[in-house]
């Protein structure tokens, strides 16, 4: 046997005579040589075929790689967490953390950065949250005890808002302004306004509209034909809303 | 095994026009493990009242909030009210 000795050419299980005896003779995994009592970490150009990479702690395998039938299997602690195939693409068992995100421990999804890390590509879907918000009213003049409370979702540059504020002890409130909206309505040329459908879901029933404007976080309330004031401010009034609204980011 | 319930600023953002939008982040924590997070998102328009603001969002308002930009934020406004 030629020494230093090639595993990539064996076709038979090689005995310890062919070592030296002090173990310094090489062996080649790839092109790279290593000899007994090596700590060599890293190997060039090899290609592993049906194979199992594992790593062993305590006598439980807690990270292994292996390969079967054009897939490739990530497992921790024996439980599979990832599952690459050619043809069913990228397979995880939880979740998936995107932009270094530590994955959420709950359910199974996609879990963002906490900051948006936006993305210039109109195919790239970069951000999603939920929370709450609190619709906050001013009045032109007059005043009114307000209850608000509501939700959001973002998606990308999409933002879902639903809620309600209720209007009590109104006296003589006029044009009512609705902010503190969670994000800031996107500025498009010719749209100066987004527009959400609201319903008086207390008293009368009657439909009316929010229309957020464009560049900000703030929004005015009308009834269906754009009227103000008592119209859509009077005691015991609660509007609730649902609506979508494009953001800047 | 403890569990602790904490509410912070984690986010604060200041848009062109002057508005600033931050986020509170409320975290249950039990033994250094994150059990859940919760956000809720307020805004400022420029020159707003800041009663009851968190000092770090006041903070930034003031250096945000120029008289230049509270001026041009009303002014955009009010020309945007006009056509409504």
């Amino acid at each position: 046997m030629a020494v230093p000795y090639t595993f990539g050419t064996s076709t038979a299980a090689i005995p310890l005579s062919n070592l030296d005896s002090n173990f310094a003779t090489t062996i080649t995994l790839g092109n790279t040589a290593i000899q007994l009592g090596n700590t060599v970490t890293t190997l060039n150009n090899m290609t592993l075929v049906n194979s199992t990479v594992s790593s062993l702690a305590n006598g439980t395998s807690n990270v292994s790689i292996a390969t079967s039938g054009g897939a490739i299997t990530v497992s921790t602690n024996g439980t599979q967490a990832m599952l690459v195939n050619t043809v069913q693409g990228v397979q995880v068992t939880n979740t998936l953390g995107v932009g270094a995100t530590t994955p959420a421990t709950s359910g199974a999804g996609i879990s963002f950065p906490a900051t948006q890390s936006g993305s210039s590509d109109a195919n790239t879907l970069d951000d999603y949250e939920e929370g709450t918000w609190t619709p906050t009213v001013t009045f032109s003049s007059g005043s009114a005890t307000v209850a608000s409370a509501a939700a959001y979702i973002k998606i990308g540059k999409t933002c879902f808002v639903n809620g309600y504020i209720s209007f009590s002890s109104v006296s003589a409130a006029t044009a009512a302004s609705i902010t503190n909206f969670p994000f800031t309505a996107v500025s498009l040329s010719g749209t100066p306004r987004q527009v959400f459908v609201a319903r008086e879901d207390a008293a009368t029933g009657k439909m009316g509209q929010f229309f957020i404007s464009a560049g900000t976080t703030t929004a005015g309330l009308q009834d269906y034909l754009g009227a103000n004031g008592v119209t859509v401010i009077a005691d015991g009034y609660k509007w609730v809303f649902s609506g979508t609204y494009n953001t800047s980011t | 095994m403890s569990s602790t319930k904490t509410t912070t600023v984690d986010q604060i953002t200041v848009a062109e026009n002057g508005i600033v939008l931050y986020r509170e982040a409320t975290c249950v924590m039990e033994d250094n493990n994150e059990l859940s997070k919760t956000y809720h998102r307020n805004s400022l328009t420029p020159g707003q009242d800041l009663a009851g603001i968190p000092n770090n969002v006041v903070a930034i308002c003031h250096i945000a909030w120029t008289d230049k930009v509270i001026a041009a934020y009303q002014a955009a406004l009010a020309a945007q009210q006009q056509s409504e």
